[in-house]
């Protein structure tokens, strides 16, 4: 019995030892997961949306925010989407989880790597990490987390091959690597199909697969075509992928959606779309073909996005009016031709539509219009559309954008535009609208960006346009608008863009910029504005551009602005400014200016060492040049437009940005035309004013100047050194006082291509040297003691020649081969040859034997090689 | 088949004359043939309506490019005859590089050419007679190159030639002497160890001499 006994308790001991570590597991399980929490939230550095996490508050885990818990209240999903958190994964111990089954952190600001350790969620079926700033690999261990069935790392920036182990997780539906910089593997000798995932395919469950925007490469591989059968939705956008749409799209008819655009893939769009019943997504790029017609029993299409930019002529075909579930229709950037099909009408649930950059001509018909009252966005601009606005317009009262920039509409801008109250984005640039700016426009007060350059608007701005208090891009450039500025005008909202360019304003620039003004961009050239720069202006600290050519403003220097600190255009260009060049009273005055222009002015007195030798930008000026940065953020908030930027500056000349090459633009969307704003370009003009005294030889060390303009003053002195000046490309130094030599080092810039030293009291030889051998005479005449070419003027041989002193990259004297060679020498063997001639001619005639006469002259040429004129 | 592809693509450039960056297209041709290791090139973007925003690249009023400025900007590669296509092209500044191969023919197409600067490289090759055709050039200094064959003697029409040299390369034969090259002495031409000297006209034809 004892031994009965005996065994009892032991038997009690185990079960309660068992059971004992069960119990407390619960509690530890608990404690551990909010300790993991906790330390986690700790090393975040914003998570102000986690102020429930907190140890003492361990009973409420489960109703921790974005903390949800399974029954026996072990954490099950971690959601944090959009929470503001910023910080790393690292310090997240995954570990502790072991019953999450979803992890939602998107849209916050993590960075650094996505640990490996995640791969101990082993319960794991939803992982969301999308649009964080993550960064590196994705780790393998994703690969032993079966049960996942969604991944979503989009939007981050990932880089490096995708492990070929996502192929374990034969559950996954949805797999999601869109925005990233993926690459395909590397190409396998062994291996046919190159570059693409192929492994993807044993993941036979997936339906939606998104790998756009990476930098994949390859054909997609039959496998992949064939063996995803429940693919529903696939989304390559914007990679390298290659192969033929015929191929990929016979084979996957199943597909409710397809984005396809901005690869590789070759051939035409297939018409063979009446096999495919269930699209309801489509985006394809082509550059050969039509627009297939039998798109038209695509009846559950909702989103249609065709830029085929095909070189030959198509038309919209008709039957795209049958596919009435269109909501977004884009046929951007093709030649089409003719004007919009009726059958269009019938659309009537649209509400975006982009047919911009075509050749598209025709009316805007009342009729379409009432059928379209779904519209939000409406962009057809580039096209040659013509007519007036019907006044139906009104009746697209859900329109936001309207964009009818650059065509051929005229008439006048109907007074019903001011019924469109949700309009944010109104573009009626470069068409041939006339009359005045309708008064109801100043109603629609959503209004961001009102673009109107380029047509023969007349009339005054009216004060109400103060009631825009949304406006932050104001474009009525190059137009016929007259009167004075209100006062309002100057009271927008942030990052604004004010440029009335060209147009016949007058009187004073309102002194009405707030005390908290964000003008980015102040453009008032070639206007009848007087007095003088307001003294608000002095708010707009964050000015970018200020251009105020040819106005009759008057008053000194605006030396208040040497502290702004983003300034990178200032053109105070022919006006009437007036009064000496103060000495700057910081130590970097103006610190990103790249273009100065005081030209045409009344400016006096001595140019002050410093001011020139502090501009930071222009010592070395980066890639960015003026706009870019600020076209870069702009184009990103607005999507693709151009036409709403009038002009930009580049290599100092204003030019339009529509004059960027057109087929690629459409090819490659704004990527390509920002490279081409991004050069730099630096440049000083103090031409026309009344400078007087030396050139300040500071000016040789501002390394990244491309032109110097100081042309028209009363400049002394020497030229100085400007050697190091070595992106040099106009000097323009005429019609000064300047004496002296023309330094020899001027001929090692050789990206010079203008050069003007004209109309000053130079002296000495022209160096006969490098980049100065390429210009002529223009650039020289008008010193009247200069000798040596190009100037006809010949050096003697006491005119001081210049100090020829030989570079290191020429060894020789190839530059100098006229030195000591003079037109009265060549004059000289002119009029020996020629009595030496007459002579020859004479033997020859008496003696008829000239073979002692042929060897003489050799001798007299000193022919090196005698010995075949024996 | 290829008929069909020739009749798109001339249908293309009927259809499209102004977007056409003829001339961008020209001098991106030399930035894909050169080897640019000072990147002086970068700022050559094709994409561009033509190609005057660039740098060492100037054009006139009417955008046409007027002069080309590399000397002495670290190029190596060869010329592309695409250069020819520069109608208003009034200054080739290429001196001081280190470009290898033939002077193209189509150089010669330049017909508003002044100057042609390319002295200072490793040319091979002879002058091509087409240059010629350069009826304003004012400047031709092909010196210090390694140059071969006669000088051609159609060279001589340059009427407005001002400066010739062709010194320090192997040109060989006799030294062409009339029209514009009356005028120059010696040095032009020196440092050729294969050149026989100037012609004599009317004793001695061009074309009498070794030039093997």
């Amino acid at each position: 019995m004892e031994a009965l006994r005996v065994a009892f308790i032991f038997l009690l001991h185990i079960l309660l030892f068992s059971l004992f570590p069960f119990a407390l597991n619960i509690v530890s399980s608990d404690r551990t997961e909010a300790e993991a929490l906790v330390r986690w939230k700790n090393t975040l550095s914003s998570h102000d949306s986690l102020d429930s996490w907190d140890f003492n508050n361990v009973r409420n885990l489960c109703s921790w925010s974005g903390v949800v818990c399974n029954i026996e209240g072990s954490i099950s999903q971690i959601n944090l989407p959009r929470a503001n958190l910023n910080g790393t994964l690292d310090q997240l111990n995954f570990s502790s989880f072991s019953n999450l089954a979803s992890l939602n952190l998107e849209d916050n600001d993590f960075h650094g790597l996505i640990p490996s350790t995640i791969g101990s969620l082993s319960k794991l079926t939803f992982l969301d990490l999308s649009y964080n700033l993550l960064s590196g690999i994705i780790p393998p261990e994703i690969g032993i987390l079966s049960e996942l069935q969604y991944i979503s790392f989009q939007g981050n920036d990932l880089n490096g091959q995708v492990p070929y182990q996502i192929s374990h997780l034969q559950k996954l539906w949805y797999l999601n690597f869109g925005y990233n910089n993926l690459t395909s593997p590397e190409r396998s000798k062994n291996s046919l199909t190159l570059g693409f995932l192929d492994f993807i395919h044993t993941c036979e469950n997936l339906t939606y697969l998104d790998l756009s925007y990476n930098s994949f490469t390859g054909e997609i591989p039959n496998s992949l075509l064939t063996n995803l059968s429940k693919l529903e939705y696939l989304i390559l956008t914007d990679n390298s992928f290659q192969g033929s749409l015929q191929s990929i799209l016979t084979k996957m008819t199943k597909l409710k959606g397809i984005k396809l655009t901005r690869n590789n893939f070759s051939g035409s769009i297939p018409d063979t779309f009446s096999f495919m019943p269930n699209l309801e997504i489509l985006e394809l790029t082509s550059s050969q073909g039509n627009i297939p017609s039998s798109l038209g029993k695509l009846r559950n299409l909702q989103h249609l996005d065709l830029t085929i930019n095909s070189p030959l002529n198509s038309t919209i075909p008709s039957e795209l009016g049958l596919c009435t579930n269109l909501t977004y229709l884009a046929l951007s950037g093709n030649s089409l031709t003719g004007s919009l099909p009726l059958s269009l009408a019938n659309l009537t649930k649209l509400s975006t539509l982009f047919i911009t950059d075509s050749n598209l001509s025709g009316h805007i018909l009342p009729y379409f219009i009432p059928n379209w009252t779904q519209l939000m966005i409406l962009w057809i601009q580039n096209n040659s559309f013509i007519g007036e606005i019907p006044s139906e317009i009104g009746l697209l009262t859900n329109l936001t954008n309207l964009v009818l920039s650059d065509n051929r509409f005229s008439g006048y801008i109907p007074q019903v535009i001011g019924s469109l109250q949700n309009l944010e984005i109104l573009n009626l640039s470069i068409n041939l609208f006339s009359g005045q700016i309708p008064p109801t426009i100043w109603n629609l007060t959503k209004l961001r960006i009102l673009v109107t350059f380029h047509n023969n608007l007349s009339g005054t701005i009216s004060p109400e346009i103060g009631d825009l208090t949304s406006l932050m891009f104001l474009d009525l450039s190059m137009n016929q608008l007259s009167g004075q500025l209100p006062k309002t005008l100057s009271i927008f909202g942030e990052g604004m863009v004010l440029n009335l360019k060209k147009n016949h304003f007058h009187g004073t620039i309102p002194n009405t910029f707030p005390k908290e003004c964000e003008l980015i961009q102040l453009d008032l050239s070639e206007n009848q504005f007087n007095g003088t720069l307001p003294s608000t202006l002095v708010n707009c600290r964050m000015l970018q551009l200020l251009d105020i050519t040819n106005n009759e403003l008057s008053g000194p220097f605006p030396f208040w602005m040497e502290t702004f600190p983003e300034l990178q255009v200032l053109v105070l260009k022919s006006n009437r400014f007036h009064g000496i060049i103060p000495i700057s009273k910081v130590k970097h005055p103006f610190p990103k200016l790249q273009i100065l222009d005081m030209s045409q002015n009344e400016f006096t007195g001595i140019l002050p060492v410093e001011f020139l030798y502090h501009f930071k930008a222009m010592m070395n000026a980066s890639e960015k040049g003026i706009a870019t940065g600020f076209f870069i953020i702009f184009l990103k908030s607005i999507r693709v437009d151009i036409n709403f930027l009038s002009t930009i500056l580049l290599k100092g000349v204003t030019c339009e940005l529509r004059s960027i090459r057109r087929t690629t633009i459409l090819l490659k969307g704004v990527t390509c035309e920002l490279r081409s704003i991004r050069r730099a370009y630096t440049s000083i003009d103090l031409s026309n004013n009344k400078f007087q005294g030396n050139i300040p030889s500071s000016i040789g060390k501002i390394k990244d100047l491309h032109s110097l303009n100081l042309a028209s003053n009363n400049f002394t002195g020497h030229i100085p050194s400007l050697e190091n000046l070595t992106s040099l490309e106009s000097l323009d130094l005429h019609s000064n006082k300047l004496v002296g030599e023309i330094p020899w080092q001027l001929t090692k810039l050789t990206t010079m291509s203008f050069l003007n030293l004209s109309y000053n009291q130079l002296f000495g030889s022209i160096p006969q040297q490098g980049q100065l051998l390429t210009f002529d005479s223009n650039s020289y005449i008008g010193n009247p003691k200069l000798c040596g070419l190009p100037l006809t003027k010949m050096c003697r041989n006491d005119e001081p020649q210049p100090k020829l002193l030989v570079s290191t990259t020429q060894k020789d004297d190839d530059f100098n081969i006229f030195d000591g060679f003079t037109w009265q020498v060549v004059l000289m063997g002119y009029g020996c040859g020629m009595l030496f001639g007459l002579v020859v001619g004479y033997l020859i005639f008496r003696y008829e034997k000239p073979e002692w006469l042929i060897g003489f002259v050799y001798r007299v040429y000193k022919i090196k090689d005698g010995r075949r004129w024996r | 088949m290829a008929i069909w592809v020739l009749f798109h693509l001339l249908l293309f450039l009927v259809l499209e004359p102004t977007d056409a960056n003829l001339e961008g297209d020209a001098l991106f041709a030399l930035r894909r043939e050169v080897h640019d290791p000072n990147n002086i090139l970068q700022s050559w973007d094709p994409t561009l309506v033509d190609p005057c925003t660039w740098f060492h690249v100037t054009c006139d009023s009417q955008n046409r490019v007027t002069r080309l400025d590399l000397g002495n900007a670290k190029l190596s590669g060869k010329l592309v005859p695409d250069l020819g296509k520069l109608e208003r092209l009034e200054y080739l500044e290429l001196y001081m590089n280190n470009l290898v191969g033939p002077i193209p023919a189509e150089l010669g197409n330049l017909k508003s050419l002044v100057s042609l600067d390319l002295y200072h490289n490793n040319l091979t090759g002879s002058i091509p007679p087409s240059l010629s055709r350069l009826s304003n050039l004012r400047f031709l200094r092909l010196n210090r190159n390694r140059l071969t064959g006669r000088i051609p003697r159609e060279l001589t029409k340059l009427g407005n030639l001002k400066i010739l040299d062709v010194s320090n390369n192997d040109l060989c034969g006799t030294i062409p002497s009339t029209g514009s090259f009356s005028k120059f002495t010696e040095d032009s031409f020196k440092n050729n160890s294969r050149l026989e000297g100037p012609e004599l006209m009317g004793f001695v034809r061009y074309n009498v001499g070794g030039c093997n």
